[in-house]
């Protein structure tokens, strides 16, 4: 259960109320789900946040399969539910083995990986696990990414390891369409 | 020493190059070392990533001195030498006694605390711990700074782990003139 309701635009201070509209215009309506409906409470700041994460979303040179391994394996290293529920299935869309998606959330051992997807995965958990990342493995990513592609690879995983502090510390809910087993925790 | 060659105009993609002059032109030269000296190798994300920056460091409702403690405690919990040199001395000009600095440096039992810079500290060492937050650490926090200010807590906390991954990934080099004790890593 969400430890704090979703802002009402009453909630909002008079002074972050346009931000505020802006993102319910972009939105469609009130943001009451994920990491969004944590970050509304300070309007400003969501606007900025959401629009870094266009860019790393929409404009990175990362291919949307490399993205999406990269919130998966920040979500398992986070123990973030609404993380990996959100991704999981788009995931699998974008092209990941289920046998990937699946080893990734039970921990398991992990299938042959192509060159690329064992670079994402091994930057991933080796930052989250040390506070560090061997040569080896910058060195593994950086031929796979390049200094732009790489650079945008560890901002997408900081972004979505900030999300996951957001949505574990205010233990937003899960949507109730839930299609995907739960991240075991 | 950095893993990457400093970016230059041409090295950075070209259609990011009037903003990487926009960039260059504020802050005077590519940095040198830190954050800036990373993720300018991608000039739109950086100006993003510095803009939202610029809205938990200079309009979030957090007063300056919980701020710096929420930077050092993450770049403690992350193991971020950079993040941590370059925010000691500034903590301390805030108003964080020495002595809780100290302690929180060399991860020895902490002096007696404010009751707002205990909810910072555990909140963010909860999180960097167990990926959770107690109902006792949330309520904390939300009675010491409220709903504005414990979410742009958690962002704060969150983008400094953003910028602990990239410069510890990255081997981001320390300021020639640091006057702090490193962080024993």
């Amino acid at each position: 259960m969400v430890r704090i309701k979703p802002a009402t635009r009453e909630d909002i201070p008079e002074q972050h109320r346009a931000p505020y509209d802006d993102i319910v215009r972009q939105r469609g309506g009130p943001v009451v789900m994920g990491p969004g409906s944590v970050m509304i409470h300070s309007p400003e700041m969501s606007k900025r946040a959401n629009h870094l994460s266009e860019y790393l979303r929409q404009e990175s040179t990362l291919p949307a399969k490399l993205q999406e391994l990269a919130m998966l394996t920040t979500g398992r290293e986070m123990d973030c539910q609404f993380i990996w529920n959100a991704h999981a299935s788009a995931g699998r869309r974008a092209g990941l083995s289920d046998a990937l998606v699946d080893a990734i959330r039970d921990k398991k051992d992990l299938p042959p990986l192509a060159a690329d997807e064992a670079a994402v995965i091994n930057y991933g958990r080796e930052f989250f696990r040390t506070h560090r990342v061997t040569n080896a493995t910058f060195q593994a990513s950086l031929d796979q990414f390049g200094p732009q592609g790489l650079t945008e690879l560890n901002t997408l995983m900081g972004y979505y390891a900030m999300l996951a502090f957001n949505a574990n510390t205010f233990d937003i809910d899960l949507p109730q369409e839930r299609t995907e087993p739960v991240l075991p925790v | 020493m950095s893993r990457l060659p400093a970016a230059t105009r041409d090295s950075v993609p070209q259609q990011q190059r009037d903003i990487f002059d926009e960039i260059i032109q504020g802050s005077g030269s590519v940095p040198a070392n830190g954050p800036g000296s990373i993720m300018i190798h991608v000039p739109e994300a950086n100006k993003r990533a510095s803009a939202l920056n610029q809205y938990l460091r200079q309009d979030s409702s957090l007063p300056k001195k919980l701020q710096e403690l929420a930077m050092l405690v993450t770049a403690r919990e992350m193991d971020c030498q950079y993040v941590w040199n370059a925010h000691a001395a500034s903590a301390k000009a805030a108003g964080v006694s020495p002595e809780i600095v100290e302690a929180l440096r060399e991860e020895t039992e902490l002096p007696d605390l404010a009751p707002d810079e205990q909810a910072v500290i555990n909140y963010g060492r909860e999180f960097y711990t167990t990926h959770h937050v107690s109902s006792g650490g949330f309520q904390a926090a939300l009675e010491q700074l409220g709903k504005q200010g414990l979410v742009e807590l958690t962002m704060l906390m969150g983008n400094y782990a953003l910028l602990a991954f990239l410069v510890n990934a990255f081997d981001s080099g320390l300021p020639a003139d640091r006057t702090e004790p490193i962080l024993p890593v």
